[in-house]
């Protein structure tokens, strides 16, 4: 039976030199369709599964990646956040400590001006005082001068008549005032 | 009768003695007198009655001026 469908079918078709049986055309057809399902079955499906198992893993890894990712970013902004704000409070503090030691220097400057100028008032005060004094003295001095001066000429002019003009006078003057040194 | 102690810086003699005390009599009343010298006086004539001194010395007067040149 088989010869006879072998036979019947046992049909050569030539292109040039070569010749092709039409039984080999069929067994390398059935051998291709069995090779590829074996190859389906042996090997298809588990680099397939292979693969589709390295995609998920990957995309697992890709998932976890991102997921690390926006973590990473969540915290950078945080720690972003953090960092102005310190940085922002070390202004203040700067800030204020700059305005304190204006402040200080200036109330400084202030009580050096206050004491300067205490000083050059206390200094023109005992100018003036020594200048006063100093004309004091020479008024004094200039007094007694022209004092004994006058002393010494009167005495050496007043004559007896001027001494008794002078009693005269005297005499005169307490009988009309009671006047007593 | 009170006393009159009288100092000048001349000596009187006896006319201007007369004179003085019939002048001060007038000024003080009856009076006995005393009499001293003190040429430190320069001139005029310082009275003391007992109570008070009437100074009238050419001394006093240069003093006080004196002071006054010295007064502010």
């Amino acid at each position: 039976m088989a010869n006879i469908i072998l036979g019947a079918i046992d049909v050569s078709i030539k292109i040039g030199a070569i010749k092709l049986s039409l039984i080999d055309i069929l067994l390398h057809l059935l051998n291709l369709v069995i090779l590829v399902v074996a190859l389906t079955f042996l090997l298809y499906k588990p680099i397939l599964k292979f693969i589709n198992k390295r995609k998920d893993t990957i995309e697992s890894n890709i998932k976890k990646g991102e997921e690390l990712q926006k973590d990473a970013n969540e915290k950078l902004a945080k720690y972003q956040t953090k960092l102005d704000e310190a940085e922002a409070e070390a202004d203040k503090i700067k800030q204020a400590a700059i305005e304190e030691a204006n402040q200080t220097k200036q109330k400084m400057i202030d009580e050096a001006n206050v004491k300067a100028r205490e000083i050059y008032d206390e200094a023109g005060r005992q100018s003036t005082e020594i200048k006063q004094k100093a004309v004091e003295d020479v008024r004094s001095e200039v007094t007694d001068a022209v004092i004994t001066i006058a002393t010494e000429v009167i005495k050496r002019e007043i004559s007896k008549d001027d001494n008794q003009k002078l009693i005269d006078d005297c005499l005169d003057k307490w009988s009309a005032d009671d006047d007593v040194i | 009768m009170k006393k009159l102690v009288v100092t000048t810086a001349i000596a009187f003699d006896e006319q201007e003695r007369v004179a003085f005390e019939e002048k001060a009599m007038k000024t003080f009343g009856e009076s006995d007198f005393e009499y001293h010298v003190d040429e430190e006086l320069i001139g005029g004539v310082i009275i003391f009655d007992g109570e008070r001194v009437y100074d009238g010395t050419v001394k006093s007067k240069i003093q006080r001026i004196s002071y006054l040149l010295k007064k502010d």
